[in-house]
């Protein structure tokens, strides 16, 4: 898949949370909504999603329960804690100022020195 | 059951593992189908996508063990893997196991044992509302010698009135006994008069009715309020008994409520009654004063608001002047008399538990060193120090748990020969007063404490060995195989320093033994002054407070005390008996005060002595000396002239060499009557063993009869055989007259030894544990270092040393580390035994025999200890030695 960028570290669990963010999903679809709201331009590598989701249930921000998904089978549900709520918002800031930094670096001119 | 389900769970996952991989893997399988699904729709055939969407997944068994991990059980499996394993190596080294087991069994068994006696003695609160904030006040006049006296109602008033800031409330109160009639047999029962604010003072929650409103303080009036054993014992627990009436001194009181049965752990009582007014203008010294402290006050600041207090109210009232008051908190003065016990033998303990862990440490260490080849195979193989350590950790808390276990077995036995053997009642210091010890058992906290402690230890002699042998370098062990020298120097320096605490614990604690066998023997050695074997001691009060008694009348009082005594004289078997106010050693309430000598008038110091009335016979009954002069006859009445007989100690500081036969005392107050002296009798230890005998003036007691008195009957045949024939004899004079406090003299001498009887025995116990341990542990450490030694001695052997000196070689060494932590020992000994001197008598803390005594004893362990080991290399075979591998 061409046009695919390379997920920077830690920057997976961002990405869980903001998909479950928007709705609680199984793991299938936590991928799919990934891929969706990153215009197809960020693609995690399947069972890598895993590990991440596991890990953020343990420390709390994400809750489970089985359901039925759209496609008629038994899946697991995850969505977010309030605390997940907050350390998405938390996380969500601090990224974008890491990316506005970066950004004023990067598109700094001689000139302006 | 809900909690225990759970825990269920979650071990069956962990052992079998499947529940939670079952799940973990239908969720992956899941996803595998939802993206099979999609893959389907695009056009491919089912099995196809399936096989697209197993590869596009990635590593299924990678990433099932990685979302494993992340679920948090990786630890547990960590700790399961490792337990078991040290449970195969425990198995396959089983003396090592046990001998370890046991130490640790003993360390932590007399630790938990203390723990449960200071939890349930010392720091158990009192069960009323915030008992922190509970102090006793004393008055104290030090200028004339009294420390801690009882204050009187006045005192109280005094203070009631002052509002001081630092108290929200006051609260007085008086012990006394009163007679039950028309209910049953007559019976004394034990009561407390207390001013009406009682139920809100202690925040008492009654069990039936009320307790007393403030305001009915303002007039007399006859309500009780019951104990809830008396309750039980004497209504079955009827709960509608308020209004109910009973009789209490011939008045009827009427009945308002029933205590918590948790009272009973602060005033073991039957019957409470309040003061009125009047009652508390009248009232005389020696009653309690209780005070609660606001919040956050101190009892310092307290005290220091006090004497401001006592400063103002002596310029108001010129006979309070040189008082003041002593303050302390009430949890402290209840167990005053058996803190120090404890406290020494919680010392003690801590140095059986750090004994035990050197021993283990050393056992552990040399187990370390035989396995040395394994752990650096395991090391090659890729285990990283942390595996090591980690795995050493976890044998060394294998094994301290198991020790815990058992040593809470152990303390499950002491503290049931506790409950069985060890003192119900101890004395309060200075007070007519015995405090009823709680009931201590082994619950949810100590066992909570005795795993901590495992723990703890384990976790402290689990280090030692693994820091040790990364000491040295693994790869040479790796090459030498069994002979390598990984870590050989630095465990010899572990081993050098585990020797030396051994020697100096040990003899902290034969120290400690010592110097409590000595002042045991010197407190039992004590002359009380009269001989307490077949001495039966009973109380009898006489009904004086009810209306129309015929008591009120001094002679008839007289009269009936004699008709007690004769009836019990003339008993087959009671030897002889008599009666007094006060039973030595008993802690009844002391009677003390002023007197002159009309003969040296102008006196500078303010003569005091203890008085006591008592009937003619005492003397010869107690079989107190007479030393000069008579003792007083039946004829020393109120028509004769008023005699005193005095006590040895009363002459010699106050008459010196002169003959006091013929003087007179006289009491101040009312009409000074002279009484002239006419005996001198041996000293008595009155109120305690340890202290020195008073100064005392016995009074005929037909000179002036009280209302209640001590009978003591000697004898010829055991006690309990003539007790119902002594009752019968009494009540054959007066049916209603209760009978009460039945002891045995030697029964009450008990009780004011135990604290150091306790002391005595335990410690006695724990220096002998103390000795066996570190004979253990020299003897270890010696026969192990004697071990890596063989060769050398084949060496030496071969060329012609003697076993003699071999021994003498290999013994040297031992000894002088023994003596090096024997030296260590000594100091610390010095250095700690003043803590204990509160329990010692006739001893001091440093008595030098008994230091010289427990050093030799000490190195003639230790050196026994090494003696063996070594003994048993200088008669090897040089050839067997030289090929010993």
């Amino acid at each position: 898949m061409p046009d695919q960028a390379q997920l920077l570290p830690g920057t997976l669990d961002l990405l869980i949370l903001r998909a479950v963010s928007l709705g609680p999903l199984h793991g299938y679809g936590i991928l799919l909504r990934i891929a969706q709201i990153s215009g197809q331009a960020l693609m995690v590598e399947q069972g890598a999603l895993y590990p991440g989701l596991f890990r953020l249930v343990r420390q709390g921000l994400l809750k489970t329960k089985w359901g039925v998904s759209d496609a008629n089978r038994r899946a697991k549900f995850y969505e977010l804690t309030s605390a997940g709520r907050k350390r998405l918002q938390d996380e969500t800031d601090s990224w974008n100022r890491l990316a506005a930094a970066i950004a004023t670096a990067l598109s700094a001119q001689p000139g302006e020195l | 059951m809900r909690i225990l389900a759970a825990l269920r769970a979650r071990w069956s996952a962990l052992v079998h593992r499947s529940a939670m991989r079952d799940e973990l893997e239908e969720e992956l399988r899941d996803h595998i189908e939802h993206r099979a699904d999609d893959l389907e729709r695009g056009g491919i055939s089912r099995l196809e996508a399936e096989r697209q969407a197993r590869i596009e997944f990635g590593g299924f068994e990678h990433y099932r063990e990685e979302s494993h991990r992340a679920q948090g059980w990786h630890w547990a499996q960590t700790l399961l893997r490792d337990t078991r394993f040290g449970l195969r190596i425990l198995k396959k080294s089983p003396v090592f196991a046990a001998a370890a087991v046991l130490t640790l069994a003993l360390g932590i068994g007399a630790n938990t044992s203390l723990f449960t006696l200071v939890r349930g003695i010392l720091m158990r609160p009192l069960p009323v509302r915030a008992p922190s904030r509970l102090v006793v006040i004393w008055d104290s006049n030090p200028g004339i010698g009294l420390t801690r006296v009882g204050p009187s109602g006045q005192d109280f008033l005094d203070w009631r009135e002052q509002k001081m800031h630092a108290f929200e409330d006051l609260f007085l109160f008086e012990h006394g006994t009163g007679t039950v009639t028309g209910n049953g047999d007559p019976e004394q029962v034990a009561g407390l008069r207390v001013t009406t604010n009682f139920g809100d003072f202690f925040g008492i929650a009654p069990v039936v009715g009320r307790t007393f409103l403030p305001q009915e303080e303002n007039a007399r009036r006859t309500l009780v309020i019951l104990s809830d054993r008396y309750w039980k014992r004497k209504y079955q627990g009827n709960p509608a008994i308020c209004g109910q009436s009973m009789t209490l001194n011939g008045e009827n009181y009427t009945i308002i409520g029933v205590l918590p049965a948790s009272f009973d752990e602060l005033f073991p009582i039957d019957v409470v009654v309040p003061f009125d007014i009047g009652w508390l203008h009248r009232a005389d010294s020696d009653l309690g004063v209780f005070g609660r402290l606001r919040p956050n006050v101190t009892v310092r600041q307290a005290a220091a608001e006090m004497s401001g207090t006592m400063a103002r109210i002596a310029r108001q009232r010129s006979d309070r002047k040189g008082f003041g008051t002593v303050l302390l908190p009430l949890g402290s003065v209840r167990m005053e008399y058996i803190r120090p016990a404890l406290m020494v033998l919680q010392c003690a303990v801590g140095f059986v538990l750090i004994l035990a862990c050197a021993n283990v440490a050393n056992l552990m260490l040399s187990h370390g060193m035989s396995r040395r080849q394994e752990i650096a195979v395991r090391i090659s193989l890729g285990a990283t120090r942390n595996q090591i350590v980690r795995q050493f950790l976890v044998e060394s808390s294998l094994l301290a748990i198991l020790g815990g276990v058992a040593g809470l077995l152990l303390a499950l036995g002491s503290v049931h020969l506790w409950a069985r053997f060890g003192p119900t009642q101890i004395p309060v210091p200075n007070s007519a007063y015995e405090v009823t010890l709680p009931q201590v058992h082994l619950g949810a906290s100590e066992i909570l404490f005795t795993l901590l402690v495992s723990l703890a230890t384990g976790i402290l002699f689990g280090l030692i060995p693994p820091l040790r042998l990364f000491g040295g370098n693994m790869q040479a062990a790796l090459k030498n195989g069994g002979r390598g020298t990984i870590g050989e120097v630095r465990g010899k320096r572990t081993r050098t320093v585990l020797v030396i605490v051994e020697g100096a614990l040990a003899l902290v604690l034969v120290v400690g033994a010592s110097l409590m066998i000595k002042s045991f023997s010197r407190l039992l050695a004590v002359n009380p002054g009269f001989e307490p074997n077949r001495v039966l001691t009973l109380r009898i009060k006489l009904s004086e407070d009810a209306a129309g008694s015929p008591y009120r009348d001094a002679g008839k009082r007289g009269a009936v005390f004699h008709d007690f005594l004769e009836r019990v004289r003339s008993i087959p078997g009671v030897q002889s008996a008599a009666l007094t106010q006060i039973v030595p050693l008993s802690q009844d309430d002391m009677d003390r005060g002023p007197f002159a000598i009309q003969e040296k008038p102008g006196s500078d110091v303010t003569p005091s002595a203890d008085y006591r009335d008592i009937s003619p016979g005492y003397f010869e009954t107690m079989r107190i000396p007479l030393l000069q002069g008579r003792s007083f006859a039946e004829s020393d009445d109120t028509k004769h002239p008023r005699v005193v007989v005095i006590d040895q100690t009363l002459a010699r500081e106050y008459f010196g060499t002169e003959n006091p036969l013929g003087k007179h005392v006289v009491l101040p107050g009312g009409s000074p009557v002279p009484r002239q002296v006419i005996g001198v009798v041996g000293a008595v230890r009155d109120s305690s063993l340890s202290g020195a005998p008073e100064a005392t003036i016995y009074f005929p007691f037909m000179q002036g009869p009280d209302q209640t008195i001590s009978m003591v009957v000697r004898t010829a045949v055991p006690q309990d055989t003539l007790l119902s024939a002594i009752r019968n004899a009494i009540w054959s004079v007066d049916r209603n007259q209760p009978i009460f406090e039945v002891r045995s003299m030697p029964e009450i001498m008990g009780n004011v030894t135990s604290a150091p009887r306790i002391a005595f025995i335990l410690l006695d116990i724990l220096a002998l544990v103390a000795l066996v341990l570190a004979a253990i542990g020299i003897y270890g450490v010696t026969s192990y270092n004697v071990g890596q030694r063989t060769q050398e001695v084949g060496v030496r052997l071969t060329f012609g040393a003697t076993p003699n000196a071999i021994v003498y070689m290999l013994m040297r060494q031992a000894t002088t580390l023994t003596l090096v932590g024997v030296a260590a020992g000594l100091l610390c000994a010095w250095l700690m035994t003043r803590f204990m001197s509160s329990l010692l008598y006739g001893v001091s803390s440093t008595d030098p025999a008994i230091f010289l005594g427990a050093t030799i004893l000490v190195t003639i362990v230790a050196t026994v200890a090494c003696y063996i080991p070594a003994r048993h290399v200088g008669r090897i075979n040089p050839l067997e030695a030289l090929h010993s591998e």
